[in-house]
């Protein structure tokens, strides 16, 4: 029936010029002509396609039949397929590219993961074919068609570890090298054009002023594409060393994404130390930055400086303070959000640009830059809050690091900071373990400074032997603060003889004790006494056997499930490892009131 | 401000022994001896400073011809050998204003001739030994910058302008050779932006980096590497040495592990650590 209608249709318009059909006669042919390869009659639909006279008609109206050649043609195993194949083909030389490019988009978008591979493995390379027909319009469309196919890459699950990129079960590596088979024509031509602009640039030649701003928007068209893809997918995937994985099918379109970005005239240095660097506004229809998304920057600046790609073409010359500063802003922007994979790289930048620095080397007023301090900040939330203990450790690592890098003055300032910032009693007791060792530096021959020792000294030792609530002060929650407070004050008691008072700790001394010790042995005093009160109700009610759950204030529930409440013994030993911990506390100020005597005494 | 005193080279240039330089011009270390061992037994010659000593001896000393280059800015003014020195700094002027005033205080003010004979020698032990204790000698201008010999800090809680690192110019760690001259007229001067072609090798000939095309990348289009000179954005011996070349130049830059990379080098990259780099430099453009 539908075989029919075709066959009257296409009869009729044979003798009809092109400009002549009726939207009726579109109709009937696309309605019938879909009908018929469905219901499986691809052969004759092939035979006229084929047709010498019925090619005005094809070229008219053939682009009409792709939606149901397609689901055809990737489902591979149908035994219409070599002859919907060949209708395919023709279409795809006969019809007009405008009117193809909008069928071939169309069947772009597919929703299950198995079948959006598929169809961009099918359909690229026709669409390439297609966009390399237009004339003036290419670059428009070659935008659109890296917008869609980049909309339906994101939506691939994507490899997280090394296996996964080699088993590739969902096609998403094999989607990257399409793509960058897919863009190779284009990025030639705009390379070749930036070569005919170059040596063309004395003349100004106003017949080619048209010519010109196309090939701008070309460039503009892959610059989007590039950042699109620095964006995602390579953002959130890890690649993978040459070591670890040679042949790496990411890594290789992570390095094609670099080439294209010079061949479009990018310069890599500009693009990665843009945040310090300002650009002239380039004449366009783009803001600055929407042409250069930062998180794209962020990227670009993770795979040259952590993964070396287009080493070669990146020059030795600049100088790593500048090149710290400027990464500054990537990092920031890495560490600024949760997910581990942003994380992981914003830690792995930070951490090659500080290795190229020597230790003591970055002054003080690179703590006037504010990404120098909202750093560190998003550090001690990925140490103290991130789920990976990996992640944690690392970051705990990289924190040391730049501390390392800071000179003398810079390292006073940033406990300083960080002291009052930080909020958290662990990364407190880091920082005073820090100006314990800086402290200990300073004291050797040779080594003096004015501020680990002297006057600048004690203001800064003022604000860490210090009890944060006075007496009251919760012991076990700022217990990292208070043992290393301790161990310093310990330690400056010991090291620093009175007679040199180097430190000045000794005729601080006495403020020190009304100010920090006395509280302090108040507070350990109250804290125990409370703590045994409670093991000794505990224990009581323990003994008297309550065969009832004991009436908790409050109850804890963890997806749904009620928590069940701490038994008589888990409590008790909480409560004994509570009184240790003052015993510990305790010990170490007995030792410090020790040693204060016995220098006391003469 | 070293710079604008220190004008002369280092060291002996005059025939006079460390030693017998005047207490203010000796280095720290012998200072600190000479003070110890200074108990006036010959006050005139012995503990008086050379440039107080009187003409006559420094004549002797060195001949008549010679010029008694005093780096202790008090004297320069008072130097037989005529004008005031051209490079006087307003920080000379200033801490001769500052020294001026502990002379005036003690009183000896006035040509070095009259106050050598005219202060009495108890007078001068006096105020040789003030001097070094209240440190009122060159340099004290409370606006320079404090070194770490003057620990005149002012105990504050967050004192930014106090710098303990002694900013050591020291000599230039490159040296640059013109291969081909430039104009001449176009010198860049920091801010401005540069272009140039560059090709940097190692003292061993590696060639580590270069961009300038060769016959076999002539597809691949390059340009200048462009930046903003003088900025600290690439290693101090480009910043030195590019902004002595004018447009057009074409010079050879040596550069000392200090103004390159240092210590670490460049790691995963071919610049090994302690590594002298040596740059072939052609200054295209000047912005």
């Amino acid at each position: 029936m539908a075989l029919e209608q075709l066959s009257d249709v296409v009869q009729r318009c044979q003798a009809l010029p092109s400009d002549s059909y009726t939207a009726e006669d579109h109709d009937v042919f696309t309605i019938a002509g879909r009908s018929c390869i469905e219901e499986g009659n691809s052969a004759q639909v092939l035979s006229i396609v084929l047709d010498e006279k019925n090619q005005d008609m094809v070229r008219c109206m053939g682009w009409n039949l792709l939606p149901p050649l397609i689901p055809v043609l990737l489902k591979k195993e149908d035994k219409n397929l070599p002859q919907c194949l060949a209708i395919f083909n023709h279409l795809i030389q006969t019809c007009r590219p405008k009117e193809l490019l909008i069928g071939l988009l169309e069947q772009l978008e597919q929703d299950d993961p198995d079948t959006i591979a598929e169809s961009l493995h099918l359909l690229l390379s026709p669409l390439q074919k297609v966009l390399l027909c237009l004339g003036s319009r290419k670059p428009s469309s070659l935008g659109m068609t890296l917008s869609s196919v980049l909309d339906q890459v994101a939506k691939l699950p994507l490899p997280r570890t090394k296996e996964q990129e080699e088993d590739d079960v969902f096609s998403l590596c094999r989607c990257c090298t399409d793509l960058t088979d897919f863009v190779r024509p284009f990025v030639d031509e705009a390379r070749q054009n930036l070569l005919t602009t170059k040596t063309h640039s004395e003349d100004i030649d106003k017949t080619t002023a048209g010519q010109d701003e196309m090939e701008d928007e070309l460039a503009t068209e892959l610059l989007k594409f590039c950042m699109k893809t620095l964006s995602h997918p390579l953002l959130e995937v890890q690649l993978r060393d040459p070591d670890t994985l040679p042949v790496s099918p990411l890594r290789m379109f992570a390095t094609e994404i670099l080439e294209t970005l010079r061949a479009i005239g990018e310069s890599l240095p500009s693009l990665v130390y843009q945040p310090l660097l300002r650009r002239k506004q380039v004449p366009g229809f783009l803001e600055e930055e929407v042409r250069y998304p930062k998180e794209s920057l962020a990227s670009l600046a993770h795979l040259v400086f952590v993964h070396h790609l287009a080493a070669d073409t990146f020059p030795s010359v600049f100088s790593p303070v500048f090149s710290l500063r400027c990464t500054m802003e990537h990092i920031l922007l890495l560490l600024s959000r949760t997910e581990d994979f942003r994380i992981q790289k914003g830690l792995e930048l930070y951490e090659k640009s500080l290795v190229r620095l020597e230790d003591g080397s970055l002054p003080a007023d690179l703590l006037e830059i504010k990404t120098f301090l909202t750093v560190p900040q998003n550090l001690v939330k990925v140490m103290t809050i991130c789920p990976r203990h990996d992640l944690r450790t690392r970051g705990l690592k990289v924190f040391q690091l730049s501390v390392d890098k800071f000179d003398t003055e810079a390292k006073y300032r940033f406990f300083q900071y960080m002291l009052k910032t930080s909020n958290h009693s662990g990364v407190e007791g880091y920082i005073i373990k820090n100006i314990k060792n800086q402290i200990d530096i300073a004291l050797q021959p040779g080594n003096s400074s004015t501020w680990f020792e002297g006057v600048h000294l004690l203001p800064l030792l003022r604000k860490v032997l210090i009890l944060p609530d006075g007496p009251e002060t919760d012991l076990l929650q700022y217990l990292d603060r208070i043992m290393e407070s301790l161990n310093l004050l310990r330690y400056l008691v010991i090291r620093d003889k009175v007679t040199e008072n180097q430190t000045g700790i000794w005729t601080e001394l006495y403020k020190i004790e009304d100010s920090f010790m006395k509280p302090l042995r108040v507070g350990i005093n109250m804290s125990r006494a409370h703590y045994e009160r409670e093991m000794h109700n505990t224990m009581e009610a323990k003994k008297k056997k309550k065969a009832k759950e004991e009436e908790s204030v409050l109850s804890v529930s963890v997806g749904d499930e009620k928590l069940p409440s701490m038994t008589s013994e888990s409590q008790i030993q909480a409560l004994h490892s509570a009184l240790h911990t003052f015993d510990m506390i305790e010990s170490v100020l007995v030792r410090i009131e020790e040693l204060v005597q016995v220098k006391d005494d003469p | 401000m070293r710079k604008a005193m220190d004008t002369r080279p280092q060291g002996n240039s005059f025939g006079v022994e460390e030693s017998a330089r005047c207490i203010v011009c000796q280095p720290p270390a012998l200072r600190e001896q000479r003070m110890k061992i200074c108990v006036p037994r010959e006050p005139e010659l012995v503990c008086l400073p050379v440039c107080l000593r009187g003409e006559s001896e420094s004549e002797q000393r060195e001949g008549p011809s010679a010029e008694v280059h005093h780096s202790c800015s008090v004297y320069q003014s008072r130097h037989r050998g005529g004008s005031p020195r051209a490079e006087h700094s307003g920080c000379q002027r200033a801490a001769a204003a500052a020294i001026c005033t502990f002379l005036n205080e003690h009183k000896l003010l006035g040509n070095i001739k009259n106050v050598a004979k005219t202060a009495k020698k108890e007078q001068l032990i006096i105020a040789y030994n003030q001097l070094f204790e209240s440190k009122r000698f060159k340099g004290t201008d409370p606006v320079e910058a404090v070194t770490e010999q003057v620990k005149a800090v002012k105990i504050e809680e967050k004192p930014k302008e106090v710098k303990t690192e002694v900013v050591d110019e020291g000599p230039p760690k490159y040296t640059k050779s013109v291969l081909k001259k430039g104009d001449k007229t176009n010198f860049p001067k920091k801010g401005d932006t540069v272009s140039c072609w560059y090709t940097g090798t190692l003292e061993d000939g590696t060639v580590f980096d270069t961009n300038i095309p060769t016959a076999a990348r002539k597809k691949k289009q390059t340009k200048p590497l462009s930046f903003k000179v003088g900025m600290g954005r690439v290693i101090r011996g480009w910043d030195e040495g590019l902004l002595t070349m004018s447009k057009g130049e074409t010079a050879r830059l040596e550069i000392e592990p200090e103004w390159a990379y240092g210590k670490k080098g460049l790691p995963d990259s071919k610049i090994p650590p302690n590594a002298k780099l040596i740059f072939e430099v052609e200054l295209v453009a000047v912005d």
